[in-house]
């Protein structure tokens, strides 16, 4: 292919993939008008008749045919261009947007699903209820202006074909996801997203993105495995998998529930990267191309928080219909449970925002802000259980931020991915002054860190306010003690304000260094997608109510809360009040002030000791104990073996895993284990002749 | 009709087996023959097992009507159910080895290699199917030696070292049972087993220190010959040294006999009871998850893809026992069910290390680099083994893990499940690494993929690899219909007691 040719195919796909985001755009604008308005095709269900009985229909099927089939359909295109191959992958995603839209009027009423009984031996169902309707929603819309956007940033990388395969696939498994309707079922797709974005994150195939596949696979597995357990505890006591609640049968069991819950929270949160167990999340996103990392903050781990709504929210609710007290002690399990959500999220928000402060790598620093940013919905998720029948307050403010995360954060993550595309830089203080050069970035950038900063008429704004009535909510009808949380949530927020300073004065502003002087990036399909979340962005920031209206109500309603208290509280929140605002502008100036005091004192750019990682002090005492162990087994004096125990050694060895600590460990056991085998056999032999000669001699 | 079918699934063996050696001049022929034969074998045992499943079970008497003197084969829907698995994967493991065997044994030898095969398979069908503790302990000591010349046929100096190791260690073992059947006979009188069990019940307070010894000795002589933990230590030898086709008859199969004479002491001779009055559940338990952790835990620090294959057999029985030792209809369906998925998910795994052995020479894990590209069938059925046996959903081997939790559950033992977790995310850790190199080790792997030609094992080596990987995902996703048929097996011991 010539450059003539080449530039040529740039030029078209831009024009094409510029009208489908255009086609997408009138889509959602026209799913958003008829909602509104309230008639044409959403007027009432009868309006649309799609299914015969909505209850047993094959459409959930349906909508993971096209990502699939689109996935595997370009393995076998190696003969076209990329082009032609990229085009089938993403209209095919783009056909499932319309499909997952025309079931609202079916979510509002009831559910939409589908039963398997006996495959798999425990069943498989789908459920497509008001929850699950809002992550396919938001993962449809990001994922779709994900992969326009791949399309261009993974031209020059290799196995091509193989990244949209596993995009894809993942594609399918985050629907499925939202789809399931029983624990299992959830659990199957989890597994095949882990392995399914693992591909995604080693894509670079370098030692490092291995490492931080390790890291990946191994605590994703792990999560499954914690899932796996609470399933067994749940079929054994409940007898049944499907998201109802299990109070009834658990409660009498005593602390069974405490633990099943346990393990269902630590399983997901691991996909979550909720604070002791992110450890992987910090190390792929610098590694993974920027659209893999666009995924994985904006929609993947989102995964988890919705995971942990969905069975927290079922399991351990009582039936929908009837309204309990706040003090009635059905409630009992809930509230502890979202006791310590409440504070871990609390934890989580504090320690992602103090690393992501202290950056200096642009996408390393979004994955801590990541991080911070989904111990929010954990605050949300967890008011939402604390609180019993006055939680609405927090499961609305958990699913606003998730949909308005999954905004900002994949656009900041394509902003990374375009600086780095023209720059080949991740590093902020080596970047400066690219707003003369890169002027539409840094729009795009700014719109998308003043949403995520919580300033008025963006997004980010609407949800941090829910959030912020829900903590209060938290220390009104609950403990004092959440007063101190409430403070940390403002300080936080001013953190992330500051961050995002950061961020973008680091980038954008100041002086343009000398060697980026020579660039000039041209409009190309790149931006389409960026720009279509921009919009997104303004118009929830400017119209905060509708979602809350139309989608977030909607599915409070099928819970167990009190509905008085939503037609209270929720249906007529004011977010454009004095209080709002002033309380916006407090932590807008705070952030201000910690941006410009940290980067003249250059505290920003503090770097911890490695010995301050995470993992290294959490497996420190493990670490020692294998070290031990290794140096018994070999004996001290040994010189043959210095290699293996140099690798060992516990202080300042930073490279070598954990895991990698127990296989040295095993290996030097095994070898001398399997060296004295032969004695060993003797051993046996000699006592199993005393032992028959024994009873030879007792009878 | 049935006894006629019993017969000749019996006999089939032994008459083609015996008679091979005539036509060594024809070893392909004779390979060709063997597996034919096995393959019949496996047509009649299931037309047995369905007839049983219709009409009920019978007992064949044998050599005498007299059941104290005579030698009963019981066939139920248990027995029949084994051994139909049983030669229905060997059948597919010696379609494999009719290619795979000629690398590994000298052509003169071919005959012979058959002969043990057969010999031995018809030893482990007789071994399931009878009702006599003496005539289980003669069938044990043929498959023990015919074992041992399967080990040692390839004639080289670590085959034979394996091999006399494992005889050794088998000939204890079997001296242990013997030992074993011989206090109980004294006790009793009898040596079939459910006329030991009647007239057990009555002595075991008197002679308490007796009973014990008897179960002792045998349980202990049947776990060394099923490499249940402590006593494991013949296995990584035997079993990585011998040619591919007879690691995985040895692992996948010749084992779970041992495991299935196990469950008749347990069930039908002691009885459940009178086991959980030994406290003889505790210790299968125990030893169970002993073993469950530390085959995983040897077999981290492996090199040699056959070495983590046999020990991760070894905590694959660690799982059995804790099934059988529950002692509960869902443990022993739990147990019967891995059973099953573990001889096809390990003849599996053993079958196409054969194939990248065979057409690559690669055995060692670092050098996988690029095999899933370069035999890609046979990595598939590879990677479809090693993810059953990490216990991911869509395998037969995330089945059977759910089953054995399950059971475990309800018997109120939680911490079982969780020692269950642990060597799970074990086995991924040493299983993981081996698929991620050879799919996505090396990125310069696939660009030489032109030039390299693809795999060129015989297409009879191809078929069982690629039949066993489709059944691993079969019993996974319609694992109803299987455990159907377990159900009714399993409930056979608990209706007797």
């Amino acid at each position: 292919m010539g450059p003539i040719q080449r530039e040529h195919i740039y030029q078209t796909f831009t024009a094409q993939s510029s009208l489908m985001i255009l086609g997408m755009l009138g889509l959602v604008g026209w799913f958003v008008a008829s909602i509104w308005s309230g008639s044409g095709l959403f007027a009432s269900t009868e309006a649309l008749t799609l299914f015969n009985d909505a209850s047993n229909t094959w459409y959930p099927f349906l909508i993971l045919v096209p990502p699939i089939l689109g996935s595997v359909a370009q393995l076998f295109m190696k003969k076209y261009s990329l082009h032609v191959q990229d085009f089938v992958v993403i209209t095919m995603s783009v056909i499932t947007i319309p499909m997952i839209m025309v079931l609202y009027p079916y979510v509002i009423e009831g559910s939409v699903g589908i039963a398997f009984p006996d495959l798999l031996g425990w069943g498989i169902s789908f459920k497509i209820d008001m929850l699950g309707f809002i992550l396919l929603l938001i993962t449809s819309v990001v994922w779709f202006l994900v992969m326009v956007y791949a399309h261009q940033y993974m031209k020059r990388e290799h196995h091509h074909a193989r990244f949209f395969f596993f995009m894809g696939l993942s594609y399918a498994a985050v629907l499925g996801m939202g789809m399931a309707g029983d624990l299992f079922t959830l659990f199957l797709f989890f597994e095949g997203l882990t392995f399914a974005s693992y591909m995604l994150v080693v894509h670079g195939q370098t030692k490092e993105s291995f490492a931080a596949g390790y890291a990946f696979i191994f605590m994703g597995i792990m999560g499954g495995l914690l899932i796996f357990e609470a399933m067994v505890y749940l079929q054994n006591y409940v007898g049944s998998l499907a998201f109802e609640s299990a109070l009834a049968a658990l409660v009498p069991e005593g602390n069974v529930r405490y633990r099943i819950m346990g393990f269902l929270i630590a399983g997901f949160s691991v996909k979550a990267g909720m604070a002791p167990v992110h450890v992987w999340l910090t190390r792929s996103h610098p590694v993974a191309p920027a659209p893999a990392s666009a995924l994985l903050s904006g929609v993947m781990i989102k995964v988890g928080a919705f995971a942990v709504v969905r069975v927290a929210t079922s399991f351990f609710f009582p039936e929908p219909g009837i309204i309990y007290s706040t003090l009635d002690p059905v409630w009992l399990t809930s509230r502890n449970v979202g006791l310590l959500i409440i504070w871990v999220g609390v934890f989580t928000m504090g320690y992602g925002i103090f690393y992501a402060l202290i950056q200096s790598n642009m996408k390393r620093m979004l994955a801590y802000s990541s991080i911070s940013q989904m111990g929010f919905i954990f605050l949300g998720i967890g008011v939402a259980l604390y609180l019993s029948s006055y939680g609405a307050m927090g499961y609305a403010g958990a699913l606003y931020h998730i949909f308005n995360h999954g905004l900002y954060k994949s656009l900041l993550f394509m902003v990374a991915g375009s600086v780095y595309l023209q720059t080949h830089e991740l590093d902020m203080y080596k970047l400066g002054g690219l707003w003369r050069k890169m002027p539409l970035t840094a729009g795009l950038a700014f719109i998308g860190s003043v949403g995520i900063a919580g300033v008025p008429f963006f997004n980010g704004f609407a949800s941090k306010s829910v959030l912020h009535h829900a903590i209060v909510e938290a220390y009104e009808y609950g403990a004092p003690s959440f007063q101190i949380a409430e403070w940390l949530f403002i300080f936080i927020s001013m953190g992330t304000a500051a961050t995002l300073m950061k961020f973008f004065y680091l980038v954008f502003l100041g002086k343009l260094p000398e060697k980026y002087k020579k660039i000039h990036p041209r409009l190309r399909s790149l931006h389409f997608p960026m720009m279509a979340l921009a919009i997104f962005i303004l118009f929830i920031g400017l119209f905060p109510n509708f979602l809350l209206d139309y989608l977030i109500i909607p599915a409070l309603l099928r819970t167990s809360y009190d509905p008085a208290f939503i037609a209270k509280y929720i249906s007529s929140l004011e977010f454009f009040t004095l209080k709002e605002f002033s309380l916006s502008a407090l932590i807008l100036s705070g952030g201000l002030f910690i941006a410009v005091v940290g980067l003249k004192t250059r505290i920003l750019s503090y770097e911890p000791p490695q010995w301050l990682r995470f993992e290294y002090i959490i497996f420190y005492p493990v670490n020692l104990v294998l070290l031990a162990l290794s140096t018994i087994i070999y004996g001290k004096e040994s010189g043959l073996h210095r290699q293996e125990l140099k690798k060992l050694e516990v202080k300042g060895n930073f490279k070598v895993g954990v895991l990698e600590r127990i296989t040295l460990t095993t290996t030097a056991f095994n070898q001398r284990f399997e060296n004295t085998i032969i004695s060993g056999d003797s051993v046996i032999f000699l006592s199993m002749m005393i032992v028959i000669t024994g009873f030879f001699l007792l009878f | 009709m049935n006894s006629a079918l019993l017969i000749s699934q019996i006999l089939l063996l032994l008459v083609v087996g015996v008679s091979l050696p005539l036509f060594h001049k024809f070893p392909k022929a004779v390979a060709w023959a063997a597996t034919l034969t096995v393959f019949a074998s496996s047509v009649v045992g299931g037309l047995l097992l369905y007839n049983i499943n219709q009409t009920g079970a019978f007992i064949y008497v044998f050599s005498s009507a007299n059941a104290v003197v005579g030698i009963e084969l019981v066939v139920n829907s248990f027995s029949a159910l084994l051994t139909f698995i049983m030669t229905s994967v060997s059948s597919l493991i010696l379609l494999y080895s009719i290619e795979s065997i000629r690398k590994d044994v000298a052509t003169h030898q071919l005959a012979r290699y058959y002969t043990l095969l057969l010999v031995l398979l018809f030893a482990m069908l007789i071994i399931i199917y009878t009702n006599d503790l003496f005539n289980t302990y003669v069938f044990m000591a043929i498959v023990a030696i015919s074992a041992t010349a399967l080990v040692s046929i390839k004639q080289k100096k670590e085959n034979f070292i394996a091999s006399f190791r494992y005889l050794l260690l088998n000939e204890m073992a079997s001296l242990s049972y013997l030992l074993g059947v011989a206090i109980l006979y004294l006790l009793t009188g009898h040596l079939n087993m459910s006329m030991v069990h009647d007239s057990l019940q009555p002595l075991v307070s008197d002679y308490s220190l007796a009973v014990y010894a008897a179960t002792g000795l045998i349980v202990i002589g049947l776990s060394i010959k099923a490499a249940v933990f402590p006593l494991h230590i013949w296995l990584p030898d035997a079993h990585s040294s011998a040619p591919s086709a007879s690691s995985a008859m040895l692992s996948a199969i010749v084992i779970k006999a041992y495991l299935i004479v196990l469950i008749k002491f347990v069930y039908v001779v002691l009885g459940t009871e009178l086991a959980k009055e030994l406290s003889l559940d505790l210790y299968i338990i125990f030893v169970g998850v002993l073993g469950m952790m530390m085959g995983s835990f040897f077999a981290l620090g492996q090199r040699d893809v056959k070495r983590i294959l046999a020990y991760s057999s070894v905590s694959q029985v660690g799982y059995i026992m804790v099934g059988i030792g529950l002692m509960s209809p869902l443990g022993l369906l739990a147990a019967l069910f891995h059973i099953l998925s573990h001889a096809v998910m390990k003849s599996a795994l053993f079958l196409s290390t054969g194939v990248f052995i065979y057409t690559k020479k690669r055995r060692k894990v670092h050098q996988f680099q690029g095999l899933g590209y370069l035999v890609p069938l046979s990595m598939l059925v590879f990677g479809i083994g090693s993810l059953g046996m990490i216990g991911i959903p869509l395998t037969s081997g995330f089945i059977a893990k759910f089953q054995l939790s399950i059971s475990a559950a309800s018997a109120g033992e939680g911490w079982i499940i969780f020692m269950v977790l642990i060597s799970s995310f074990l086995n991924a850790v040493y299983y993981l690494p081996i698929l991620l190199r050879a799919y996505i080790g090396e990125p310069e792997s696939r660009e030489h993929l032109g030039k390299i030609k693809l795999e060129q094992a015989p297409v009879t080596m191809l078929l069982p690899v690629a039949v066993l990987g489709l059944g691993i995902i079969l019993m996974g996703i319609f694992p109803n219909q299987v455990l159907q048929v377990m159900e009714a097996a399993a409930s056979i011991f608990f209706e007797v007691s």
